[in-house]
């Protein structure tokens, strides 16, 4: 099965949650191939997974004040932040006749393409079930992933440079209290490709991350088709904009 | 509406997964309950069937009887649960209903609020 590579563009959230979405419909129809896709966020976002509490987890009036959006994804799992600037998004959208058929091992397999492109720079990672990719202990790529009409959807991110004072600014941390304690207790438990390799730039992430999730794959680099713009464009309007999603829970 | 009491249970389970469960109740009977948190149901929108055995039930329900009941759920529905478990839910259900907020806090943390800070407003909630 030939896989369709999509480049790394910019969206805001809503186009970007739109489009793996419209991506998915396409696949399930058979009229798209199997896919995977590189995005950035801009502005700057929050996503929440499908079962958290906007307001449990967000500072919406900190997004607010900052320009960022916050938007509830269709896969579950945590909060994250999207910075424009510190971190590579990724999709990969296939039947699920193709993948793995239990969630851990497609997780397992997946999260292998990120393994083996941070492999490429130099930094050796793991994969810590249920959805995380570590290096050194510290986590440098979070995953989640959904499946529907036949179709698995996994996104996730690579982290290229946290900046983590921002990233509490925008996420409520329930446990604890004292801020600085909190931000100290995170440097400990995540890292970035730049912390690991200080002189790596993003594009050699991005061209990494292209020959670790294309390896011994057959591909051609794609666009999305004119029936996926317009349904990614009816679902930023009528889902991913709308407060009876976002605020759902 | 007078009478009608919330209470909130939230747990870090075995696996790293958060579940924190918001239940409202009146007198004995269950009103609604949310799942919420970091850990993966599948599919998602399934979620509610789960939510809605608790409607109406009895504060006092049996955690075995109300636990098998979810189970079944599951299995009918062919829904696979990740991070979540049914002993869970049914466990912080009644640990949601079993620690209500009392009025007078809510009261005094809604004044609050309108005099605090953003992030001192948010530890408050917490």
């Amino acid at each position: 099965m030939k896989w369709r590579i999509l480049k790394l563009e910019k969206n805001d959230a809503f186009m970007n949650m739109a489009i793996d979405e419209a991506i998915a419909n396409a696949v399930a129809k058979g009229t798209s191939s199997p896919t995977i896709r590189f995005y950035e966020w801009k502005p700057d976002a929050v996503s929440i997974g499908y079962f958290q509490g906007m307001n449990d987890e967000i500072d919406i009036d900190a997004c607010k004040k900052q320009n960022v959006d916050a938007i509830r994804r269709r896969t579950g799992g945590g909060a994250v932040y999207h910075d424009e600037i510190g971190e590579i998004t990724y999709s990969v959208i296939a039947p699920e006749s193709i993948m793995p058929k239990g969630i851990t091992e497609s997780y397992h397999l997946i999260c292998g393409w990120i393994i083996d492109s941070l492999e490429l720079l130099g930094i050796k990672a793991e994969f810590k079930p249920i959805n995380d990719v570590i290096t050194n202990g510290k986590k440098i790529s979070g995953n989640a992933q959904t499946r529907r009409n036949g179709v698995l959807l996994q996104h996730g991110t690579v982290l290229y440079d946290v900046n983590v004072e921002k990233m509490f600014s925008l996420l409520k941390v329930s446990q604890e209290k004292i801020a600085d304690k909190l931000i100290e207790d995170v440097k400990e438990r995540v890292t970035s490709v730049r912390q690991q390799k200080p002189k790596v730039t993003k594009d050699k992430v991005y061209d990494a991350m292209v020959k670790g999730f294309t390896e011994g794959k057959e591909f051609d680099f794609g666009f999305l088709t004119e029936e996926e713009m317009i349904d990614a464009s009816m679902l930023a309007e009528t889902r991913y904009k709308k407060e009876e999603w976002n605020y759902m829970r | 509406m007078i009478g009608r009491k919330k209470g909130i249970a939230t747990e870090k389970l075995q696996g790293g997964k958060l579940v924190r469960i918001k239940a409202e109740f009146q007198d004995n009977s269950i009103i609604s309950i949310q799942i919420t948190g970091d850990f993966f149901i599948y599919p998602e929108e399934n979620v509610k069937e789960l939510e809605e055995v608790f409607v109406l039930k009895n504060i006092f329900f049996d955690e075995k009887e109300i636990e098998n009941e979810i189970l079944k759920i599951v299995k009918k529905k062919g829904m696979t649960l990740i991070g979540i478990t049914p002993e869970a839910i049914t466990r912080l259900v009644k640990k949601a209903i079993s620690n209500p907020i009392p009025e007078e806090k809510k009261k005094i943390s809604s004044e609050e609020k309108k005099k605090t800070s953003n992030k001192e407003k948010s530890d408050d909630a917490r």
